[in-house]
């Protein structure tokens, strides 16, 4: 009788591990999960991954300056540097890297900008060339307004945890979505809702 | 111990009823309805709703037995009474359109309604609504009309528009136009009607809504055929099942729906590869793997030209200008300054005070002079060689854009490069290679386009073998190809026409290959040569001429062409198996590593009657290569006798390495094995994760057995829609039995004959014995 209630014991604290190891489990994997998600409002569009290189184009010709929300899913930190065609020699290279797993936002105020992603070989002391899409995740807010002293295209923040990055871009002073639109987007929502019910 | 007995009998008895119920079910859908008829009587008496509708089913159609109208309108009661949708829906359509009883109809399909059928909800909706059958009840009728507008039903959808259109109140009336946009999109007149005079006049008119949702009739017109003209104006069709009270008590002759042979799932194929069974894009990597080994290595060192401004009239004063210029650091003006001393336009010529400019422009991030010091610097002209000074020079250049740099880059990874001086050097590093020819490519230069695509090609960036990986580089080679083609690099046009001679291309790009491949032919090109060969041969872009296509491999192997080699060899031994020639060229296309014939020597060393060791040893050979269809073959040769376990496991050890490389065949074989007990367990969760995988590559037997396994409920629950998207998917890659078992589906589950027929007639084209068959019952 007492190697049974041994037994049942020891099966009892065997499953209520278990119960405790997975609920943890779940709640870290709930946890990685919603940081792999875009931020609200902020859709996979308005660029594309040529070869090797990132080429932003802004989606909207109404916004003038439009913000991407940029995710390193790699485990080394990522270099992006602004690749241009040579002919112009006054340009200024907006250069930026994004740790593992991070999150870095870009302003972007021209009709297309061309990156180059690499990794940096501390030993050989050179950066080598990746592709860009095989460690990065991109979306953009194209409906996002500026201030007038805001204005151009650069790197607003770098490697940032995704909340973090959301609210320095709004302590910046940017609104990630005009209102005015957003007004009729809720306008045209509740017609498809109440149309649905 | 008694009690854990009996607790333990109890919890297994609902799992045995469980696997009985299955078993039934899988013997009535595959037509063997002998063996379902005493399982599902038994079933019946459990009062099993499913069981007892089948049996209705059986008994009224005369399936596996004559036919008993009586006995099969009990079941269907029985069925319908205990919740079964289907047999509601049938008795409901017997009392409609035989007995043009609106009353019992309505009891039938209200309760079919309450179950979420649209078409019930409708037709209860219009019975309340209108009062036929029963008291008018607006209430009720209202509660059906927004259950079927849900449903997506148009008239619904209008009459609930009508609803709240009435209403006093502004929210009701927004409603109202919501749904009238509803029903309108869903193409209901009335609704557009409306909608029209509502956009034309800005007004709306509720006074004569209520007579847009009627009909018009007569006086002395019937319930029944007042009910009859609403279904057709609402568009609802709720069959009339006259077909299957046939008075005719024979038994039914059943179509039927047959497995596939093992034979035809995992037969295995010991036939030599015909020159014609090779896709294009498989003789496209050879080409490009032969053309890329024999490349020699050559630095593209690109130089920037100068060019006199229009306002300049001359060099030399272009050369006071810019000295004027570059005075005051204008870094273009530096770079051009260097340019005319590297030339001597307007100066004498001095390499040295050029390097310097260089230098200074470089210095000032001038992302083309960056460029021109690395050049130097690996050059030796005027500074002392560096390979890793010019190196620097190079990756700041690329790394900032420039596009001569990276091709320069690229060039240098791809081959390597020695100082033998210094004993400096860069190590071959086909990864950076590729990188910088990317972004080379990327930034318009042909030449990195042409050279990235060979590249990709000739499936360099694929040791592995993966099919999915070579499909993938050979779409990205089309694309670079299509660009190096369009930028005046002639070879990539004759590439790109090897790409258009795949039989999968429309006859327009057939065309265009055999244009291509006598253009470049008659410059004496052996790649075009070939590609002639092979569209004579095939009959694509120009008329098919076998003895053509001998008489060019002939000459291209009297130049020693390896492919050529091997499609000689190959066809000499089709024609005539003795001929000792076949082994001659074959063996010479071996010798250069080509895949194909070793594998063809392979199998005539079996059917030489050699010994089975030489056979297996040659293919163990290309297979160790990564050689995908040798792997195949020595797996299908391990399987052939599934008693020897030791053979069987060596079976299972190529097909996983296959399945590593996403090989469809191998998955399909794996998802068989599963299925059916053989080496492993049976197990139908692995089988079904086999037969998945295999299906997403374009499996068209994985599709079938997936269709199969869904459609009698094999493991799963049972899916006629899965089914039917898997049979389709099979279909539509021209697989015959998929077309007859889909006409089999519409035949016997979904009474849809026309459909049926279509799908028989299909099948029976390819010649399909069980859709001919089939096809004559359902003529008869």
């Amino acid at each position: 009788m007492i190697l049974y209630k041994r037994i049942f014991i020891y099966l009892a604290t065997i499953l209520c591990c278990l119960i405790i190891n997975s609920a943890l489990a779940n709640k870290k994997n709930a946890r990685t999960n919603k940081e792999m998600r875009f931020p609200v409002g902020c859709k996979p569009f308005g660029y594309k991954f040529d070869l090797y290189n990132v080429i932003f184009t802004p989606s909207t010709k109404k916004y003038s300056q439009t913000i991407y929300f940029i995710k390193n899913i790699s485990n080394k930190t990522v270099h992006l540097l602004q690749a241009s065609d040579g002919n112009d020699p006054y340009i200024l290279h907006i250069n930026g890297s994004i740790a593992p797993h991070k999150w870095s936002v870009l302003s972007v105020s021209e009709h297309s900008i061309k990156f180059i992603c690499t990794n940096y070989n501390k030993r050989s002391r050179d950066h080598q060339v990746i592709n860009c899409q095989n460690v990065l995740r991109i979306c953009e807010f194209s409906r996002s307004r500026f201030g007038t002293n805001h204005r151009g295209t650069y790197w607003l923040t770098l490697s940032k945890s995704r909340r973090s990055a959301v609210n320095i871009t709004r302590f910046h002073g940017v609104l990630l979505s005009d209102p005015k639109q957003r007004e009729e987007d809720i306008e045209k929502n509740i017609e498809k809702y109440t149309g649905e019910n | 111990m008694k009690r854990l007995l009996v607790l333990l009998i109890i919890c297994l008895i609902p799992l045995t009823t469980l696997a009985a119920e299955r078993n039934a079910f899988q013997y009535y859908y595959q037509g063997e309805y002998n063996q379902a008829h005493p399982m599902l009587l038994a079933l019946a008496k459990n009062n099993n709703p499913q069981a007892l509708y089948l049996l209705a089913k059986m008994n009224l159609f005369g399936y596996g037995m004559k036919k008993n109208a009586e006995n099969g309108f009990n079941y269907m009661q029985r069925a319908a009474n205990l919740k079964s949708l289907k047999a509601q829906m049938y008795l409901g359509a017997y009392y409609l359109h035989q007995k043009k009883n609106i009353k019992e109809t309505l009891v039938w399909l209200r309760k079919a309604a309450d179950q979420g059928n649209a078409n019930a909800q409708m037709f209860t909706a219009l019975c309340y609504w209108h009062g036929l059958g029963t008291s008018k009840n607006l209430d009720i009728a209202k509660r059906y009309i927004i259950l079927a507008a849900k449903n997506g039903i148009p008239m619904a959808q209008f009459l609930l528009a009508t609803i709240f259109l009435q209403s006093r109140h502004a929210i009701d009336k927004k409603m109202g136009r919501i749904w009238l946009a509803k029903a309108a999109q869903n193409h209901y007149a009335d609704a557009k009607q409306i909608l029209a005079n509502i956009q034309s006049t800005g007004n709306f008119n509720t006074t004569n809504l209520n007579t847009l949702a009627t009909v018009s009739l007569k006086k002395d017109d019937k319930p029944w055929a007042i009910m009859i003209a609403l279904l057709k104006k609402a568009e609802i069709n709720i069959e009339n099942p006259k077909r299957m009270l046939a008075e005719n008590d024979e038994q039914t002759v059943m179509p039927t729906l047959q497995s596939l042979p093992k034979n035809t799932i995992i037969g295995s194929n010991f036939s030599l590869v015909s020159p014609n069974d090779l896709h294009m894009h498989d003789i496209l990597v050879q080409v490009n793997r032969i053309n890329y080994q024999k490349q020699a290595s050559k630095l593209y060192i690109n130089t920037y030209e100068h060019q006199i401004p229009k306002q300049a009239d001359n060099y030399q004063e272009m050369f006071q200008k810019l000295s004027r210029l570059a005075m005051h650091g204008h870094t273009p003006a530096i770079f051009e300054l260097a340019l005319l001393y590297e030339n001597g336009y307007g100066v004498a010529q001095d390499e040295q005070q050029a390097f310097a400019l260089f230098l200074k422009a470089a210095k000032l991030h001038y992302l083309k002079s960056e460029y021109m010091v690395g050049v130097y610097c690996l050059k030796s002209r005027v500074v002392n060689k560096d390979i890793h000074i010019a190196m620097q020079w190079l990756r700041k250049a690329a790394l900032h854009g420039n596009a001569n740099a990276q091709l320069l880059l690229g060039n240098i990874y791809e081959h390597g490069l020695r100082d033998y001086n210094t004993t400096k050097s860069v190590k071959k590093d086909l990864a950076r290679a590729k990188a910088m020819y990317s972004l080379a490519a990327q930034n318009g230069l042909p030449t990195a386009q042409y050279q990235l695509a060979q590249m990709y090609a000739s499936d360099l960036f694929n040791p592995t073998n993966n099919n999915q990986i070579q499909a993938k580089d050979l779409q990205i080679a089309y694309r670079l190809y299509a660009s190096a083609a369009k930028a005046g690099i002639k070879k990539a046009k004759l590439f790109l026409a090897f790409f258009y001679a795949a039989r999968n291309e429309p006859k327009d790009k057939h065309k265009q290959a055999y244009e291509i491949a006598t253009k470049f032919a008659g410059m004496r090109n052996h790649d075009a040569k070939l590609l002639l060969a092979i569209l004579c041969d095939r009959g694509i872009g120009v008329y098919k001429s076998h003895r053509a296509a001998l008489r060019i491999y002939r000459s291209l192997a009297k130049d020693n062409n390896v492919l050529a080699n091997f499609m000689l060899g190959t066809y000499y031994y089709l024609n005539n198996q003795h001929d000792k020639r076949a082994e001659i060229y074959l063996a010479k296309a071996a010798e250069h590593n080509i895949a194909y014939a070793q594998y063809n020597l392979a199998i005539i060393a079996k059917n030489n009657h050699q010994l089975d060791n030489s056979f297996v040893f040659l293919l163990n050979k290309i297979a160790d290569r990564g050689f995908n269809k040798a792997l195949l073959l020595l797996g299908d040769y391990y399987l052939i006798d599934d008693n020897d376990s030791s053979a069987m496991q060596k079976a299972v050890h190529f097909y996983q390495k296959l399945v590593k490389k996403q090989d469809q065949d191998a998955e399909l074989r794996l998802g068989y094995m599963y299925q059916n007990g053989i080496y492993f367990h049976k197990n139908m969760q692995h089988a079904l994760y086999w037969y998945q995988q295999s299906a997403a590559h374009s499996n068209k037997i994985a599709q079938y057995q997936l269709g199969e396994i869904h459609f009698l409920g094999q493991g799963v629950k049972r899916n006629i829609n899965l089914a039917l998207k898997y049979y389709k998917q099979s279909a539509r890659q021209q697989f015959p039995p998929a077309m007859a078992a889909i006409g089999y589906i519409k035949a016997v589950d979904q009474f849809d004959y026309q459909g049926a027929k279509k799908w028989y007639k299909k099948a029976a084209k390819l010649k399909n014995k069980q859709a001919q068959k089939n096809l004559q019952i359902i003529k008869s």
